[in-house]
Order: C-alpha cells, then sequence, then structure tokens
C-alpha cells in the first residue's frame, strides 16, 4: 500500500497539504484562543486582578463602614479616582484617569513597572503612568505630565511606566465593548497629594481580593450588605469587567468563525482523500480481485488500505505542526495588536495538537475505507472485470446539454463538456470551491455587518457628544452648558449602577434613565413595545435578558442598595450594543436613586465645532468624560479593521485550499484522460489549444462554485452573524457586492494558477506512452 | 522530363535506431532501419508485439524522436523539428487512426471530426461540408450527431477513419486499425481504407499483426528484431509533394 502511494506522489502531496492545513487550522486557532485567555489570566494572576471591583460616590474613609472579617475575604486596597483628561500634544487630547494609591505598589490590582521605578512614597510629584501613555503618545521617564480633573490639574514627574491588568486592554468607553488603543491615559500618584490637602482621605474605591475556594457570588453580597454607609455606583465582579468580559465574548464570537473553516477543511480533506482513493482503489481493481483469488480476507486488504490512511494522516499531522505554528501567531499576533495587548504569552497544548492528528487520521480511514468497503462487497470476478456502466458515461440528459454548447470552439466545448464525465468528482470540486469560497465570502461580509451595524446603530443615536459628570449635578448647574456656541440641543441622563432580580437570577447591571419619548438617547428594539406610559417600564439589553431568564411582561426588582427594591415591567428587549444594560425613564431613575433634581450626564445635539464645544465642556468642573460619536465609530471601525487581517488569512487558507482541489482534480482528470490528449496533440493540437481546454474545464468549476457559493455565503454570513449576536451583541445581515466580488474575483484570478500546473503536466507527456495507455472511455 | 524522380521520396527513413532505456536497461526496439514510402502507397507494416512497428509509425508521425538517424518527409528532416513545426506538421500532413479508436466522448461523431478541422483556418462551412462529406464516405452520414458511447466498435473506428482523413493529410498512419474489432468489422473497415486510398490518394501506412489484413496491401514491410524486410505486392503509384 505505501509502495502505491509512491505512484501518485502529486496526489498523495495534495491530501498531505489539506490534512497538515485541517490539523494546522484546528490545533492552531484553539492554541491561539487559548494563547489570549491564557495572557488574560496570567497578567491578571501576576498582577493580583481584582475579585470585585466596588465604586461609589467619594467619601472619607472614616465614614465607610468597618469591612474587617468578611467571610471569604482576604485583602482589601482602597484607591481614589479621578476622571479626566490629558493633552497629550498642542492637538490632541485624551480621556484618561488619574489613581491615587495608598501603597507605592498595591498589592491588588498591582502594577508592573517595565521602565523607571515605583511611586515615590514620600514625593507627592511622583507619577507612574501605564504603558500606553508612553507607547503611543511617546511619554518617557522624566517627563512632566499633567491631567485636567475638572478645573483642576494634576500635575508630576514620570517615575515609572507599568502594565496595569485592568488595562490590557483599552476602552475611553466601556459602556461599548470596543478596544480602544490609547485612547484612555492611566496615572498613578500617591493618595497622600489629595489627603494632605483635604486633611483626611477621601477614597472612592474598593478593591476585593477573595480567599481561594471563596464563592464569589456570596462573598459579593455579604461585602455590599457591609457597605450601607456609601453611595454605590458600580459593582464589578471580575468576570464582568471590561477585559474579563470582552476578551470571553470575543473568543467565543470567534470560535463560530473558526468552527466554520474547521468543518470546511474537514470536508474538503475528507473529499480529496476520498477521490484519490477511489481512483487508486479503481486501478488496482484487478489486484484487488486477484488478491480475493488468492485466498486474502477482505479485512486483511481493508487493513493495508487503512494502514495507508493512518500513514497518511500521521504524516499530515506532524506536517501540520508548522501550520499549527503559524496560525497560532498569526491570530494571535493579529489579535493582540488590534487590541494593544502589552504582552502575549503562547501556549502550546499538545491535547489541541493530538486531537487535531487524531481527527485527520479519522477523516483520512473514512474516505480509505469507504471506497475499498464498498469495492469489497462485489464478487471478485466483477472487482477484476468491472461493472457494466461505469460512471463515466453520459447520461441521456446530458446529451441536449451537449448539443447546446455547439455555437462554442470545440475546444473550448470539449473543455466545458469534460466537467460532466466524472460527475461525483465534478461535484465534490464544485462543492468544495463553493464551501471555500463561501466561507471566504461569509467572514468578510460578517465583518462588513458588524462594521455596518455599529454604524447605523449609532446613526439611530441623535446625539454626537455624550458628557458624563463626576458625581450628580443639579439643573441650574448644569443648563449654562445649553449656552455654549454650536450646542443645539440638549437631553438630561441618568446612569449608576444596579442590581436586578429575577426569580433566583441576580445580575447586575449599568442603568440609564433616559426622556423616554423623543429623546435623543436611541434605541433598536428586538422584542416589546418600548417604553409605554408607565413609569415602571424597563428595557433589558438582550444579555442582561438572557442571564436573568427575563422576557417582556415579567416584573423584575431593581435593587438600587440593600433595603431599596423597586419593581418593574420588562416593556421591551433591546438590541444595541451596549451590554448588562438597563434603561427606565429619566423622572423614574431620578426617584428611585433620589436624585430628583440631578442628572448625571447629558447627551448633546450639536451643529458647530465638535472640538470646540468639548474643550469648552471640560472647562467645566463637575465634568467627567465626554465623547465624541464619531469617536466611537472610528474606534469601532479601526478594531474591525485590524481584526479584517483575521480574516484576511482565513480566506487566503480558504482558497489555498480550494486552489488545492482545483489541483488535484485537474491533476486526476489528466491523468485519466492522458490518452485524450495525447490524441489531441496527435491531431495536431498545440499548447494554446489544449491550455483552452484545461482553462475553459476549470473555469468552468470555478464558475459553477462561485455561482453555488453565493447562496451559500449569505447562509453563512446569516448564521454566523446570528451566532455572534447570541455571544456578542445583535448584527445585521448586510450584503455588500463588492464582498462578494473580491472574494470570487481573487478566486477566478488564482483559479487558472491550479490550472497551470496540470497543462505543464500535459505539455511534458510523452505522447507514444500515453497512447499505449490505451484508456479509453 | 519525368517529375516524379525530381521529387524525393514522401517518406524516408535514414538509418533510422531507436533505444528506449528503463533505469539501466536499454531495449534496442529498431535497428539501423531504412526505408523509403511514396506518395499514394498502401503500406502494411507487419510484426509480432514487440518488434517495433508502432515505434515505427510513431517516428514517422513525429510522435516520438529517433536515437540515431533521420525520418524524412519529402526531404524534410522532422525528427529534429521544433515542437511547433512538429505540432503543425501532425496538423496538416498526418492523420493518426489508433487501435482503440481514441475518440473523444463528449463530441458527437461531427465534433470528432470537426475537432481536426477547426485547426486548419476553415470557415464553418468548410469545416461543416467536409465533415458531412467524411461521414458520408465511411457510411455514417445518419450518425451525425451521436456521441461515441452510443456507437458501436465498428462505427466508433469508422468516424476515427472519417477524422483522419477529412484533415486531407498526404499520410494517414493506422496502428492496429482493426485490432479491437470482430473479424468481419476489421475486414470492412481495412476495405474501406483502402478504398479511400484509391479514391483520394491519400498514403496509408497500417501497422498491424494481423498477415490476412496485409494482403490488401500495396506492399508489405515486415519488422523482425528491429529490422525491416520488405515484400512488394503491388506498386503502381503517382507521386506528389506531402509539402504542397
Amino acid at each position: 500500500m505505501l509502495r502505491d502511494l509512491g505512484t501518485i506522489k502529486m496526489r498523495v502531496a495534495s491530501i498531505l497539504i489539506t490534512i497538515a492545513f485541517g490539523v494546522g487550522l484546528y490545533a492552531g486557532l484553539e492554541m491561539g484562543v487559548d494563547t489570549l485567555l491564557h495572557t488574560r489570566d496570567t497578567l491578571f494572576e501576576r498582577m493580583n486582578f481584582a475579585d470585585l471591583q466596588v465604586q461609589f460616590i467619594s467619601e472619607d474613609t472614616e465614614n465607610i463602614s468597618d469591612l474587617s472579617n468578611i467571610e471569604g475575604v482576604k485583602k482589601i486596597n482602597r484607591r481614589l479616582i479621578f476622571p479626566g483628561n490629558i493633552q497629550v500634544n498642542e492637538t490632541t487630547r485624551i480621556t484618561g484617569a488619574i489613581y491615587f494609591l495608598e501603597e507605592s505598589n498595591p498589592e491588588i490590582n498591582s502594577l508592573e513597572i517595565v521602565e523607571g521605578h515605583t511611586l515615590n512614597a514620600d514625593d507627592p510629584d511622583s507619577f507612574v503612568i501605564e504603558k500606553s501613555l508612553a507607547h503611543y503618545h511617546g511619554y518617557k521617564i522624566g517627563d512632566r505630565i499633567s491631567i485636567q480633573v475638572g478645573r483642576k490639574a494634576y500635575e508630576g514627574r514620570i517615575d515609572g511606566i507599568c502594565i496595569a491588568p485592568e488595562y490590557i486592554v483599552q476602552s475611553s468607553n466601556p459602556d461599548y465593548m470596543v478596544p480602544e488603543k490609547g485612547t484612555f491615559g492611566v496615572l498613578y500618584a500617591n493618595i497622600s497629594r489629595v489627603s494632605d490637602a483635604l486633611g483626611f482621605t477621601m477614597i472612592n474605591e474598593l478593591l476585593f481580593d477573595y480567599k481561594e475556594g471563596a464563592d464569589p457570588v456570596a462573598t459579593q453580597q455579604k461585602i455590599i450588605g457591609r457597605l450601607t454607609s456609601v453611595n454605590l455606583e458600580k459593582v464589578v465582579p471580575q468576570k464582568e469587567h471590561f477585559i474579563y468580559r470582552f476578551l470571553q465574548m470575543d473568543m467565543n464570537a470567534f470560535k463560530i468563525y473558526a468552527l466554520t473553516i474547521q468543518l470546511t477543511l474537514a470536508i474538503v480533506a475528507f473529499a480529496i482523500t476520498l477521490i484519490t482513493f477511489n481512483r487508486l482503489i479503481m486501478h488496482q481493481r484487478q489486484e484487488i480481485g486477484a488478491l480475493l483469488a488468492l485466498g486474502y480476507t477482505r479485512w486483511e486488504i481493508i487493513g493495508s488500505f487503512i494502514l495507508g490512511a493512518i500513514f497518511l494522516g500521521l504524516l499530515g499531522g506532524v506536517l501540520g505542526l508548522g501550520v499549527t505554528f503559524f496560525i497560532r501567531h498569526a491570530f494571535t499576533g493579529i489579535y493582540a495588536s488590534a487590541m494593544g495587548f502589552p504582552e502575549t504569552l503562547y501556549v502550546f497544548l499538545w491535547p489541541d495538537y493530538l486531537l487535531g492528528i487524531l481527527m485527520g487520521i479519522g477523516v483520512a480511514i473514512i474516505a480509505v475505507t469507504l471506497p475499498v468497503f464498498l469495492l469489497l462487497n462485489l464478487p471478485p470476478q466483477v472487482i477484476i472485470r468491472g461493472q457494466a456502466g461505469s460512471s463515466s458515461s453520459l447520461n441521456s440528459w446530458l446529451i441536449p446539454f451537449f448539443q447546446w454548447l455547439d455555437f462554442l470552439p470545440t475546444n473550448i466545448r470539449f473543455g466545458i463538456r469534460n466537467i460532466f464525465r466524472r460527475k461525483g468528482l465534478t461535484l465534490a470540486t464544485i462543492m468544495a470551491l463553493a464551501l471555500s469560497i463561501g466561507i471566504a465570502t461569509s467572514y468578510v461580509a460578517s465583518m462588513t455587518s458588524v462594521n455596518m451595524t455599529i454604524e447605523n446603530g449609532f446613526n439611530n443615536e441623535k446625539w454626537n457628544l455624550t458628557a458624563d459628570f463626576l458625581y450628580p449635578v443639579y439643573f441650574e448647574d448644569y443648563e449654562a452648558l445649553q449656552n455654549i456656541s454650536g450646542v443645539d440641543a440638549m437631553d438630561t441622563k441618568f446612569r449608576r449602577y444596579v442590581e436586578i432580580r429575577h426569580k433566583d437570577q441576580l445580575k447586575g447591571s449599568r442603568m440609564l434613565g433616559v426622556t423616554p419619548h423623543g429623546g435623543m438617547k436611541g434605541f433598536l428594539l428586538g422584542e416589546g413595545s418600548g417604553f409605554d406610559k408607565n413609569p415602571n417600564d424597563i428595557l433589558l439589553s438582550r444579555d442582561l435578558a438572557r442571564d436573568l431568564k427575563a422576557s417582556v411582561g415579567n416584573t423584575v426588582t431593581v435593587i438600587i442598595r440593600e433595603g431599596e427594591e423597586y419593581p418593574f415591567i420588562v416593556s421591551g428587549i433591546t438590541l444595541d450594543m451596549t451590554l448588562s444594560q438597563s434603561m427606565i425613564p429619566f423622572q423614574t431613575m431620578q426617584k428611585i436613586t433620589n436624585f430628583t433634581d440631578e442628572a448625571s450626564g447629558l447627551y448633546i445635539q450639536a451643529s458647530g465645532n465638535l472640538d470646540e464645544i468639548e474643550k469648552k465642556l471640560y472647562q467645566y468642573d463637575f465634568m467627567g468624560q465626554v465623547l465624541q460619536k464619531r469617536g466611537l465609530v472610528s474606534s469601532f471601525r479601526s478594531v474591525v479593521d485590524e481584526l479584517m487581517g483575521i480574516v484576511h488569512v482565513a480566506t487566503a487558507i480558504s482558497l489555498f485550499i480550494a486552489l488545492i482541489f482545483i489541483f488535484t482534480n485537474i491533476h486526476l482528470t489528466i491523468i485519466e484522460r492522458e490518452s485524450e490528449y495525447a490524441t489531441l496533440k496527435s491531431i495536431g493540437y498545440g499548447r494554446s489549444h489544449i491550455a483552452e481546454i484545461i482553462f475553459s474545464e476549470s473555469l468552468a468549476q470555478g464558475l459553477l462554485g462561485i455561482l453555488l457559493s453565493l447562496p451559500l455565503a449569505i447562509l453563512l454570513t446569516s448564521w454566523i452573524n446570528y451566532r455572534i449576536g447570541i455571544a456578542w451583541f445583535h448584527i445585521e445581515d448586510y450584503y455588500v457586492l463588492r464582498d462578494f466580488t473580491q472574494v470570487t474575483g481573487l478566486a477566478l484570478f488564482l483559479i487558472p494558477l491550479a490550472a497551470y500546473f496540470g497543462m505543464r503536466l500535459i505539455f511534458k507527456m510523452n505522447i507514444t506512452q500515453s497512447l499505449r495507455t490505451k484508456m479509453i472511455e | 522530363m519525368n517529375i516524379s524522380c525530381s521529387l524525393p521520396p514522401l517518406v524516408s527513413c535514414d538509418h533510422v535506431s531507436k533505444i528506449y532505456q528503463v533505469d539501466s536497461i536499454q531495449t534496442k526496439v529498431l535497428e539501423e532501419t531504412s526505408l523509403t514510402i511514396e506518395s499514394g502507397e498502401f503500406v502494411v507494416v507487419l510484426g509480432v508485439s514487440g518488434s517495433g512497428k508502432t515505434t515505427l509509425l510513431n517516428l514517422v508521425g513525429a510522435m516520438d524522436q529517433p536515437t540515431e538517424g533521420k525520418v524524412l518527409i519529402e526531404g524534410h528532416d522532422i525528427s529534429h523539428a521544433s515542437e511547433k513545426e512538429v505540432t503543425l506538421y501532425r496538423r496538416k500532413t498526418i492523420g493518426f487512426i489508433f487501435q482503440f479508436y481514441n475518440l473523444f466522448p463528449t463530441l458527437t461523431a461531427a465534433e470528432n471530426i470537426a475537432a481536426g478541422l477547426e485547426l486548419l483556418n476553415l470557415t464553418k462551412q468548410e469545416i461543416h461540408q467536409r465533415t458531412q462529406n467524411y461521414l458520408r464516405a465511411v457510411g455514417l452520414e445518419h450518425k451525425t450527431d451521436k456521441f461515441p458511447v452510443q456507437l458501436s466498435g465498428g462505427e466508433q473506428q469508422r468516424v476515427a477513419i472519417a477524422r483522419a482523413l477529412a484533415k486531407q493529410p498526404k499520410i494517414v498512419l493506422a496502428d492496429e486499425p482493426t485490432g479491437n474489432l470482430d473479424e468481419e468489422t476489421g475486414r470492412k473497415i481495412m476495405d474501406l481504407m483502402r478504398d479511400l486510398n484509391k479514391k483520394t490518394k491519400t498514403t496509408f501506412i497500417v501497422v498491424t499483426h494481423n498477415p490476412e489484413i496485409a494482403k490488401i496491401a500495396d506492399r508489405i514491410l515486415t519488422i523482425h528484431e528491429g529490422k525491416i524486410e520488405e515484400r512488394v505486392v503491388n506498386l503502381e503509384v503517382p507521386r506528389q509533394s506531402a509539402w504542397a
């Protein structure tokens, strides 16, 4: 058997390449995902990322309840955080935050210094900056840096540059699950700088490190139960943190892409192996029949083929090691760069690799055993003589179609008609092409859908600036913003962290109080009727509704703080990009939070220069963060654009496999029709005529494959978008002609390349030997 | 003036040898073979399997190159011609008939014939006309649109003969044309070829191992262990240029 494989080197090479890519793609993508998750978890562990982060309105430490001896809590760190903005150069201002720390390097969410040193505890001028300020804005050790918090500027000297676990992936607005590299500047300073000025220590955040084995839900409830004296703003368990959740969700979404290409490769590898071995077995029919006649058992013969399949699967798997490394590095490299990871800690998982090899062997065994098993079910004399009515005979229904092609030149007609001779092989080739092109197209179309959903989602919003205050602000204080030149209209909002309970499910949520009718905040309603007249209506984001197992019409309980619980009726489920979000009418929000005259932010409609307006907004003491809609849209777009790199790698692999299939098919058919090509040469067909035959045959298959790939691409795009919608946010299906033409155009351009190698075989062919084969169909 | 004397023979093999080498084993198939064939002749090459008769045919058809010696067609050495020259030679001068017919299964009888004609810069009308004429000549005018799979073995070989002759080549090379047919059909095919030879004055070189078939030839060349022995049966043929 192994010796027989040596006689079909090119076809064996095709099988090996396909299996190698199948194994490599499976193991490489699995390891890529695991590498990213491992990097996240290792960095979290190394820097002791908080198990729970609790934010509240700034409070004197003396007024905070006793937090000692809470069951399950190992350590607590306190911090004071002020949001602000940093003028990184003459023209660019980015949002940021200054973290005032009680220790030079805290035990929870510790800072990993990559340059310089930790905070100098005795020097209020000492600053440590998060790495992206240095990386994207060029800050160096010894530079002066300043952050504007309201009207107050905090200035200091950069003593160290660090990696911080909570900023492995950055976002200036974690409400939207979009990483924005370099858009958020983080400074660390000694808390004494504020305490000394105030005369007391003010904090607004607590970080909790749990004991090993502690129940995170129960421990969180105990902590919240103790924090009765503070006005809670946000409670974020580790797994709900932006960085943790973003990566988890993104990887889940990516696995949907990975699954489709892995399945395609498995199908293509199976088809190539099946077709090749079917041909080999047909050629060896007489030998197999003779072996049976000599007394060999069926299983002895099948066994020799299985041995060949194991050899192929194993060798393909070994070759797949290189592909595994390539895919893992390409995927993680592109992804880590798109997200702005500080470092990547690669993992090699033997179980994934070995499973890949086992799957390769499995596919090879089934593909090899199937044709030999079917053949061995026939009596030996039928095996030796062959059966009447071979698969190559023409069906009568094809004859009218063949005659219809009369208008074409003979060589092109010959090429096109040839594809109907091996219907099974042709069908397999067209299917493999359609699958490969369809998947590649669906990847691109799905990315376009993500982009356009985001853009259309934001177009649905009537605001072009959103402002978040440092604390709830009275109307009379913020009404002056209306007079800023270029501001056309304002709409209030109130945002805070709450917990929502439905039956036995309890989830944290960013609750937003908005103008229920005619406000600037738009939302995409998936189910329900939106806000009715009922002040107790609540809209839940789809992920939140799913987590709470709540649907339209259900009553849920909103918990502001312990003892303050309010019933709401779910009147709609939204499909927006914001996760864990709930919305209630603004006035209801004011009432339940006891801020009856205040707002926590504004939506602003402006027609003037947005950068100028943003600058003016930052001049108000209470202003925390100002975001422009176009900035958010461009952040999304740039992430999607960078992730397109992964799609391009997948597309290239997909098309490469399609080319291997065409190459194998052409190679097989040329060998089968060797005597026909020799005959053509004998009657005076030159290279150009023969090239036209091969090209027209491969292009006809290519065009049929492309034609079939179109509905397949539409179905796959829809499926991928649906699955991503479950894992991430709702994605609308958008089909843009360009996405289809760029993949199919590339395929059409590459198909002749695969045909070229087949042509070379014919050009080199020894006519006399080929005619001696006397293989006539 | 006797023009025939001034023209070189249509086919001339000059001390042609052919050695096949597989690994270190050399097999001498033709040895210092020389022969001439005149235009319009019906020559049968007779020999047992492996005697070198097909090799001789392949060398004349420029399908293979001699190891030594030259193959001249009307004085032009085709054994050392370029690929392009050889393609043109096969296109215009040679017509092949094979034992297994070698028809293209996805082309109809008429299309199989036209496949060779389309290379000759003929108009569609001319191609159609010639195809029909030759199908009529081989008695298959009613099978024009039939695919090879719909024809009997004898009919397929007749289409192959029509394909070879429709190009109006100077030389038709037939390799065991009756080898795959029953005796009766084989005899009919040979009669047809002989008849066409007489009508069209096309030179036929037919390779066979069947001495019965050889009886209809003008001349019989017997190959034995790579060497030719000649027996003239009937030689009354005019000479004309194959390169006209």
